[in-house]
């Protein structure tokens, strides 16, 4: 559905994205996350058909997005930072969406406003942050999107508005094999709700999986040993395990390991362990650990 | 091409504006006409005005409605989150740019339009005489191409039809102007700035053309034909711009007639094809504009100018302006060449700060420093060319003196007076008579030419120092230089044009005095000689007449007989008359010519001669045909008084020498006699 080749965008001589690859199935929640400045929006703004790639490929169902009504018809975008017509209500900006895009739907919109509790003569421009956000939710999804774009959606909404969000997003999501690609920086809230993340770093996907795999791949192991040994020996007895982050405290070993959770049991049990204990990763250390390295274990 | 909903959304959000400029129409255009006040002009006069495009309020709003339009409808794109969220409609960039450049256009023409119909409302022509005075103007004519009758009504649906097709015309043109500022910039002020400078990018290009060539270019005295030249070509490119500044008349129609006017060919150049040339523009500007915003990068959002190298561009041009302007303040103020560099160099320093300060939008632009020394070397490179091309003549511009056999004949005049705008249509029809074909004046011409080429450092040194007197000059002061014109018309049709100021020794010297003193030369100015074929009708005025008598005259209108003013007229239009007595005022003029040069020689100021004229006018105000024309010859002739004035430098035997043959005449043809 959603294809990145390549990808590769300079702003005047800071290389923004460095040929960037991102894939995304038809009816997948993607979650891109990545460090301030790793180029998250910008490679938003080419899915968005608003920015024009340097070089490689931004599809959507196969096709360039830049410049291409049929599929900026089909996509549904709320960026971070809001811009409305000045003195404009919601429903004046509703009128002109259901003007502009073909499979606007009025009974969704009436809907979703309702859910939100709000008014459509309101004028935008004098609604809190958090509730202009709403309002652009109950707009776009009122297209009928195929993809829906979100750069930080979440930012700036309470926990209620958060949920109800995110339920009305995998209402669609189900309902109508709506593709989703959510950037954020709420790594609890996209957990809950994607179905593979991408991690970027200076403008290359450091890593690009289903969430499930990447947790099966990456461990947090506990060590302890009867000896106090050294790192090297210690490290010398794992060959073949990617380490993404260790830390020693006398006999006490925790590391983040990246590997099939089998293969990494049978190379620790090898290091005859007093102690062996797998704990659970989220996404949040997940993210943390790889942006870290950088990726550079990631092979 | 054009988005339908997203149009109507901006008519919709604009229309506002559209609102406020059909209120300034009617209050400053349509009010006027239909509710004259006392202290306004009639409404006759007010509506020929305003379809003439000479309408002050209209030449205003005409510059200031569509920059306004472009400024709010591109408004989105000075800033990121703005940008983002219009780029990210489902439309295109040729859709997103034509659609909003309709809809600015609609916003200006809706009105334009409305206007134009109330307009529609009857005006008869009932001041003549005041209307009469604003007949000159070109356009006028072009709307009334048979003329306007008193009591006729003014705004008919064609002439009506013609306003609004010639105003929506400059609107547009200047929108088109605009849409292409807004298209390379991304900041409000920018936009503005760059507007302004478009407007004025013809006009100073001829201004540093004007200096540089005054200043370094023997032969060319930076006031006259060339420059006059340019400006008319300017006005193919600016229907606005270039008469406002140089004219102060709005819209251009002056300007347009005399562009027409002042050609080689008279009328080569029809009224109407100025507007197509305006249209063509429109849509090169428009398909500039175009281009500059479908290719420009929305993450450059908010930058002054989003191309990088047509920012290097215009903050270097910027900085060529800064560094041209305190050049020539620093001229002015120190009258020396040093001065003038020193000028250019801190112009060019202060001036290329000052712009990175407007596009960086930030005080500290001290590490743009190191880049001054590409930009200044850029800058010296261009100056040397200028230097090398002008004042050192690398091309050999100045030497080219046309061989004989290419040349078809010369003239010594300007080229304002050789097309004669001052005369009128039907002297423009005789230019070719003012042309001196003889062979020894010609060569005598290009001899006195050579003489300042192959003297280049005597005829360079007494040109700068002509410049800087001429700024020193005072008012009142006179000057001893003379100016010294040659213009070759070569057989292949082009011609080639220099002017000279040398003091008047030099001007001797050179052979300038022997040239002028050529009896060819003399009466080159008066082409009616040469075609007296034409002339219908000599009316004679005897100025301060108490010594004579008019005895006949062929038109007797019961003006003839003075005083009470001391004049007389007197009419002939006897085909051989005519011719006699011609002959005998060409003499007249020959002597007064030559009294008036030799008086000058010796330093008597000439200013209290009396001068033997002979000017033409023509009652037609239809476009001129030759074949068809009227043509009559006017004379004035001052005759001495017996109350002589000793304190006057004239000798009533000057008098009498200047204008002895044609008095003579008139005597011995019983047209005058001498009163006892």
């Amino acid at each position: 559905m959603i294809t990145v080749k390549n990808l590769t965008k300079i702003f005047g001589g800071f290389i923004a994205l460095d040929g960037l690859n991102l894939h995304v199935e038809r009816g997948h929640v993607y979650g891109l996350v990545g460090v301030n400045g790793s180029g998250k929006t910008t490679i938003i703004k080419h899915l968005t058909g608003i920015y024009r790639q340097d070089d490689g490929d931004a599809l959507i169902n196969g096709k360039p997005v830049f410049d291409n009504v049929d599929i900026k018809k089909r996509i549904g975008y709320i960026p971070d930072d809001l811009y409305f017509f000045p003195s404009y209500s919601i429903d004046m900006l509703a009128k002109l969406y259901s003007n502009m895009y073909a499979a606007w739907n009025g009974a969704r919109y009436k809907e979703l406003l309702g859910a939100f509790g709000l008014a459509g003569n309101r004028k935008l421009n004098m609604l809190s942050k958090g509730m202009q956000k709403q309002a652009m939710f109950s707009l776009i999804l009122a297209i009928t999107p195929e993809v829906i774009i979100l750069d930080e959606p979440i930012d700036g909404l309470d926990p209620i508005v958060r949920r109800l969000v995110m339920s009305v997003i995998m209402e669609d999501v189900e309902a109508r094999g709506m593709t989703a690609l959510i950037s954020s920086h709420n790594l609890k809230e996209m957990e809950g709700v994607c179905d593979s993340v991408g991690i970027m770093k200076k403008g290359r996907m450091v890593i690009e999986q289903g969430l499930d795999d990447l947790k099966t791949d990456v461990h947090k192991v506990q060590l302890a040993y009867a000896e106090a040994g050294s790192r090297e020996e210690l490290l010398s007895k794992l060959d073949g395990v990617k380490i993404l982050r260790q830390e020693t405290t006398g006999s006490v070993s925790q590391m983040i390991i990246r590997g099939k959770q089998e293969d990494v049991v049978a190379k620790l049990r090898q290091t005859n362990p007093l102690v062996m204990d797998i704990l659970p990763l989220t996404l949040e250390e997940i993210f943390v650990y790889e942006t870290e390295t950088g990726g550079e274990a990631n092979d | 091409m054009i988005n339908v909903a997203f149009l109507k959304e901006q008519l919709k959000r604009f229309w506002l504006v559209s609102a406020l400029i059909m209120f300034l129409l009617l209050l400053s255009c349509i009010m006027p006409v239909y509710v004259p006040s006392r202290a306004s002009t009639a409404g006759a006069n007010y509506i020929m005005s305003i379809m003439a495009g000479n309408n002050p309020f209209l030449f205003l709003i005409s510059l200031v409605a569509p920059l306004c339009v472009v400024l709010l409808i591109f408004a989105y794109q000075n800033s990121s989150r703005s940008t983002t969220a219009i780029n990210a409609l489902p439309l295109n960039s040729r859709q997103l740019f034509f659609s909003n450049a309709l809809a600015g256009w609609l916003l200006f023409i809706i009105p334009l339009a409305i206007m134009s119909l109330i307009l529609l409302i009857p005006v008869r022509l009932t001041d003549a005489e005041q209307l009469g005075v604003g007949f000159h103007l070109y356009a006028y004519k072009e709307i009334f191409p048979r003329g306007i009758e008193t009591g006729a009504v003014i705004n008919t649906p064609l002439t009506i039809f013609g306003f609004f097709i010639r105003a929506a015309i400059t609107f547009s043109l200047y929108y088109a102007i605009y849409l292409t500022a807004a298209s390379i910039t991304g900041n409000g002020v920018v936009t503005m700035l760059i507007s302004g400078s478009l407007q004025l990018f013809f006009i100073g290009i001829f201004i540093v053309y004007q200096s540089i060539c005054s200043f370094y270019v023997l032969g060319y005295d930076g006031s006259s034909v060339m420059g006059d030249l340019f400006l008319k070509y300017t006005t193919l490119f600016h229907p606005l711009g270039s008469s406002f500044l140089m004219t102060s008349i709005p819209l251009g129609t002056e300007f347009v007639q005399e562009a027409i006017n002042t050609q080689p060919k008279s009328g080569w150049l029809p009224y109407w094809s100025l507007w197509i040339i305006y249209v063509l523009l429109t849509f090169a500007y428009l398909g500039l504009a175009c281009y500059s915003t479908t290719r420009r990068k929305q993450e450059h959002a908010g930058d002054s100018i989003v191309f990088e190298p047509v920012k290097s561009a215009v903050i270097f041009i910027a900085s060529l302006c800064g560094m041209y302007l305190l050049g020539i303040f620093f001229i002015a103020m120190f009258s020396s060449e040093v001065a003038m560099y020193a000028g250019f160099a801190i112009g060019f320093t202060v001036a290329y700060f000052t712009s990175w300060m407007i596009a960086e939008r930030t005080l500290n632009v001290l590490y743009k420093a190191k880049d001054l020394i590409k930009f200044g070397g850029c800058a010296l490179a261009l100056l040397l060319i200028v230097i090398g091309v002008t004042r050192f003549d690398l091309f050999g511009f100045e030497r080219k003196i046309p061989d004989i056999s290419e040349v078809k004949g010369v003239i010594n005049q300007q080229h304002t007076n050789y097309y004669g705008d001052d005369e009128g249509i039907i002297t423009a029809t005789l230019h070719d008579e003012q042309i001196l074909t003889n062979e020894e004046t010609i060569k005598a011409f290009m001899a006195a030419h050579k003489n300042i080429i192959d003297d280049r450092k005597t005829a360079f040194r007494h040109h700068i120092d002509n410049m800087f007197n001429t700024m020193e000059q005072q008012p009142g002061q006179t000057t001893s230089y003379e100016t010294m014109q040659f213009t070759y018309l070569l057989n292949d049709g082009t011609s080639l044009y220099r002017i000279y100021s040398f003091p008047y020794d030099y001007y001797i010297s050179v052979g300038g005095f022997d040239f002028d003193a050529r009896e060819e030369v003399i009466l080159a100015p008066y082409p009616t000689y040469k075609r007296l074929d034409l002339v219908k009708e000599v009316t004679i005025e005897l100025f301060d007449s108490q010594e004579y008598r008019v005895l006949k005259s062929s038109i007797d209108d019961g003006s003839i007989y003075g005083p009470p003013l001391y004049m007389n007229y007197l009419t002939l239009t006897n085909k051989e008359h005519i011719e006699g007595f011609i002959e005998e005022v060409k003499k007249d003029i020959v002597a007064d010519h030559l009294y008036s040069m030799e008086q000058e020689r010796e330093g008597i100021s000439s200013n209290n001669l009396p001068s033997a004229e002979l000017d033409i006018y023509n009652s037609s105000t239809t476009k001129p045909n030759v074949a068809d024309a009227y043509m009559a010859v006017y004379t004035r002739i001052p005759i001495p008084t017996k109350n002589y004035n000793p304190q006057t430098t004239v000798s009533d035997q000057a008098y009498l020498n200047i204008h002895d043959n044609a008095l003579s005449w008139l005597i011995d043809n019983g047209y005058l006699e001498i009163v006892e």
